[in-house]
């Protein structure tokens, strides 16, 4: 009981800081931003956080949380927009919901299916944020009992689980890409020794910043890949009224607990993301559905499912970075950058340190969404002209507001320069079919692993771990991960060597 | 679908191929490191850890992309024909010219030129390469405003003095 009112104490303080009226400026701002840049295709939610990461530089913590989480809910379901208009997702998670609001804008209800999903986005943002309140502080408990051992093996799952979930087929790319970030998160100085690795120039003495490379990987190569093809966007759907008809209403809100719970559960694991919510939702909700011939050609229901789970992934991508420092989407991995800027270390101390950082997160996601659903009675027509911007001025704009993004938090050239390699290197991965999101998460995880396993190992053997329940929960899990992803690489191949002797 | 099949055999064999003489050299590379007290807390340790997994995990992805045809597609891309087409690509020569005016910009330009004009210049190079606008003297008004715009709102809005 007395826990239970002092972690009301703390979400009272927190709201006090969240409803303030400078606070509630920043946070409108920031979603109209996210809409606008979610909107536009070949603008992702993560690359608008990178960019901005070093902006929040001069701001005070609370600001920046506010203006990163504003725009990152804003960016989220900003990718709606051009998937029901254009029929191309402005962002990667809004790919299912093209295929229910491209039918309903076809058959002259753009506008509906916009209101429509944003409300449901809302909807999902608002029950994950909750759930998010309620299930984090449990998680602290447990977190606060983790020693090096245990710390090493989240690395590891973290790695593994993202591998695993970010590629269709065989994790092996994936698995690949995590060891690639732990690779670059080597080089510099060790943190036990001070002992040099891999310091091929001397600028890399402290290490590869986390943030220039974030931003030529999110930014430079996702400019590289927008600008190779020359599809041109028109808009050939009809717009409507705006407000759903209470049975459309009724089929928007009928899988929003579902939905929610799936992309909060979702988001919740290490890497797996927005885009994996929203199929999984959309798929359960096919099959549970008393109108799944509608699933397809223009369904509300459907549009409910992907929007709602896509939008709830947010706040459970929380919950393991605030506890664990392991992020569960690229952009929690984005918003953990820019906490680390802050001075603010996400963790298990966290609730010790900044008992209420918590609850000051999901108030904001929550505030966030609601404001978002104001700006779309007011924008969703006039945002229609922003998906035809003419993205061959807009990149080169972008590629220069990497460069200013790069340099702003150490005013340091070779950060332009490096940003600009990671750039190539996450364009040359992308191409070869790699998934970005292990190689961001071993980059943040890498020095963690690096240091929880050596001190583990010279404080006694893995064996230990054993009598913890925890310890030995990780190593089930881990090798769990380990052993699904081993049989789904045979499978797959197995499958391609099949097709490829039929067609000798 | 089946082109694109082949495409996955080279892109696999190569790269698995590219990442075992990587994983290589970080072991080598992490043997060589100093080590403090005992090797298990050497700071080479755990990036010798690294290199092993890249090698082992590079090897299965190169073997994958050599049984599913790897070998006879690498031939063909190898090819003069295939790298002719390839470089004359439209999607390729853009991306290579782009890609060089951003080298031009972040490392000859930008820290030797003040950012306005360095931006400039590689914004209006940009956008009449790609022609993106119609006029040309419209590239050099939305390149100028634009890096001002940058610049001055940096400055003023957030405190940062771009180079």
């Amino acid at each position: 009981m007395s826990e239970l009112v002092k972690q009301l104490g703390f979400f009272v303080s927190a709201a006090g800081g969240v409803f303030e009226g400078m606070n509630m400026i920043i946070i409108t701002g920031a979603v109209l931003m996210g809409l606008v840049v979610g909107a536009i295709p070949g603008l992702t939610g993560t690359m608008a956080l990178a960019l901005l990461i070093n902006i929040t530089y001069t701001m005070d913590t609370a600001t920046a949380v506010a203006f990163m989480l504003g725009v990152y809910v804003g960016a989220v379901s900003g990718g709606l927009f051009s998937a029901i208009m254009l029929n191309i997702p402005g962002t990667p998670n809004a790919a299912a919901t093209a295929l229910d609001g491209y039918p309903l804008a076809k058959q002259g209800k753009g506008g509906k299916a916009l209101f429509g999903g944003v409300a449901a986005s809302c909807g999902g943002t608002i029950i994950s944020a909750i759930l998010m309140m309620i299930a984090t502080p449990f998680i602290y408990k447990i977190a606060l009992k983790f020693g090096k051992w245990e710390l090493f093996l989240l690395a590891i799952f973290g790695i593994t689980i993202c591998g695993n979930l970010s590629v269709d087929s065989s994790p092996l790319k994936g698995w690949l890409g995590g060891f690639i970030g732990f690779f670059v998160a080597m080089i510099g100085v060790d943190d036990i020794y001070n002992g040099a690795r891999f310091i091929f120039v001397p600028s890399l003495t402290s290490g590869v910043e986390l943030i220039p490379a974030l931003i030529g990987m999110f930014g430079i190569a996702e400019v590289l890949c927008v600008l190779m093809d020359k599809t041109p966007f028109k808009v050939n759907a009809e717009m409507g009224s705006i407000f759903p008809d209470k049975d459309e209403a009724k089929q928007l809100f009928k899988p929003l607990i579902r939905s929610s719970l799936i992309g909060c559960g979702i988001g919740a694991i290490p890497g797996a993301g927005e885009d994996i919510a929203a199929w999984m939702s959309y798929s359960v909700g096919r099959s549970r559905s008393k109108k799944k011939e509608l699933f397809g050609r223009g369904s509300f229901e459907g549009l409910a499912c992907s929007e709602t789970a896509n939008n709830a992934c947010i706040a459970g991508a929380m919950i393991p970075m605030l506890t664990l420092a392991i992020p569960g989407s690229t952009q929690a991995a984005m918003f953990l950058a820019a906490l680390n800027l802050h001075g603010v270390q996400p963790g298990p101390m966290l609730t010790i340190k900044s008992p209420t950082f918590m609850y000051t997160v999901g108030l904001t996601i929550i505030v966030a969404a609601i404001l978002m659903v104001l700006m779309a009675l007011v924008l969703t027509k006039p945002m229609v002209h922003i998906l035809q911007i003419n993205r061959k001025v807009l990149m080169p704009i972008i590629v220069m507001l990497t460069v200013v993004g790069a340099y702003a938090s150490r005013s340091s050239l070779f950060d332009i320069k490096l940003m600009l390699v990671f750039g190539v290197i996450g364009f040359i991965l992308r191409k070869m079919n790699f998934p970005l999101a292990p190689v961001t998460l071993g980059l943040i995880l890498g020095g963690t692993a690096d240091t929880a396993f050596r001190q583990a190992l010279t404080q006694g053997s893995m064996v230990s771990l054993l009598t913890r329940p925890m310890g030995a929960i990780l190593i089930v899990v881990v090798l769990y991960s380990l052993i699904s992803g081993a049989m789904k690489t045979v499978k797959s191949t197995k499958a391609e060597l099949a097709k490829a002797s039929e067609g000798k | 679908m089946e082109g694109q099949k082949k495409r996955n055999a080279v892109r696999d064999l190569v790269s698995g191929a590219f990442l075992v003489l990587f994983g290589i050299y970080v072991i080598v590379e992490s043997k060589n490191m100093r080590v403090y007290n005992t090797f298990i807390d050497a700071p080479g340790f755990f990036p010798m850890i690294i290199g092993i997994v890249l090698t082992g995990l590079g090897a299965v992805l190169a073997y994958i992309g050599f049984r599913t045809g790897g070998v006879t597609e690498l031939r063909e891309v190898c090819s003069f024909s295939f790298l002719k087409k390839f470089f004359m690509e439209d999607s390729t020569i853009r991306v290579l010219v782009l890609l060089a005016m951003m080298v031009i910009y972040i490392y000859v330009l930008v820290g030797r030129i003040h950012f306005i004009l360095a931006s400039a210049i590689y914004l209006t190079a940009t956008f009449l390469y790609l022609k993106a606008v119609k006029q040309w003297w419209l590239a050099i008004i939305i390149a100028v405003v634009s890096s001002c715009v940058a610049y001055y709102a940096f400055r003023l809005g957030f405190g940062i003095i771009l180079p």
